[in-house]
């Protein structure tokens, strides 16, 4: 695993570190995001709301510890992928305004659009993490490690 | 799996207990906040829950007006709604009517409600918990 593969998951835990933090400061405004989707009955949006960021913070912590780590990118991908199947069929039913993803802005970030984009990268390096950690990191099979 | 568990469980305990404690904590079940019912009642305009809209939605003397964007009237609306547009083809003023937008924090629909009262309008009632409840409880729409 070359030096760059070991910051996959400190990409990847600051980015759900960032998410979490976000919506626990303004978890009004992350509950109108949820609303505003239309993808779950109203009695869910508060469990959701109260909840989902610190399960974001907690999964981004974890990924800083070596211990933990394969626990928490399966979680980070089970997120990854439900939040864009759930943005992918809000989109398409047009219920999809912003993702409420960073803050409660309206802002490039948060557009739905661009997180649908911005997720597949996403799932796509934990993905690759946990197959060179299934293969082993000092393993010579590995594509990245150094001949 | 217990590992995974284990971290779900730990954002759980820390979650709610950080809600409980916290100024800007969340209802559980209305995390919405109050909506607007308080300003329906203070615009002098008549709140309205959904079950007494699945009532007025059968009655053709009622009239349905769709505070939202044209967009999401076209994507859904509550049957015989229709779209707010000053004119002639508009309602008569002596019928009922009754306003909505998306949800229970949505305020178009007081902002229409008080326009209509202006417009002459004398029994406007506001469907406070929006389009989002009646389509959430699985009432017909209509669609474009």
């Amino acid at each position: 695993m070359s030096r760059t593969d070991r910051l996959i998951p400190w990409f990847l835990g600051l980015v759900f570190i960032a998410a979490g933090l976000f919506k626990i400061v303004d978890p009004a405004a992350f509950a109108i995001s949820i609303a505003r989707l239309r993808m779950a009955p109203l009695a869910l949006v508060g469990p959701v709301a109260i909840l989902l960021p610190w399960i974001e913070l907690v999964a981004g912590l974890a990924l800083l510890i070596p211990r933990l780590q394969i626990a928490a990118f399966r979680l980070t991908l089970a997120l990854l992928i439900g939040f864009t199947a759930i943005l992918a069929v809000a989109y398409v039913r047009g219920t999809a305004t912003a993702c409420g993803c960073f803050g409660s802005s309206d802002s490039f970030f948060n557009r739905p659009e661009v997180t649908l984009v911005r997720n597949i990268p996403l799932i796509a390096l934990a993905f690759q993490w946990m197959r060179w950690m299934r293969r082993g990191p000092t393993s010579p099979a590995s594509p990245a490690s150094p001949a | 799996m217990k590992e995974i568990l284990l971290l779900l469980a730990v954002a759980g305990v820390v979650g709610a207990a950080a809600n409980a404690i916290s100024p800007r904590g969340l209802s559980w079940t209305r995390p919405l906040g109050r909506g607007v019912g308080p300003q329906v009642t203070a615009a002098g305009l008549v709140p309205v829950d959904l079950r007494s809209v699945k009532e007025l939605i059968q009655n053709p003397a009622v009239t349905f007006i769709d505070a939202r964007s044209p967009e999401d009237f076209s994507i859904g609306r509550l049957p015989r709604a229709i779209r707010w547009i000053p004119g002639p083809s508009q309602p008569r003023p002596e019928r009922r009517v009754v306003v909505y937008c998306d949800n229970e924090f949505c305020e178009k629909a007081v902002d229409l409600g008080r326009e209509l009262q202006k417009a002459g309008y004398k029994d406007v009632a506001v469907f406070v918990d929006g389009y989002e409840a009646w389509w959430n409880s699985g009432g017909a729409v209509e669609q474009d």
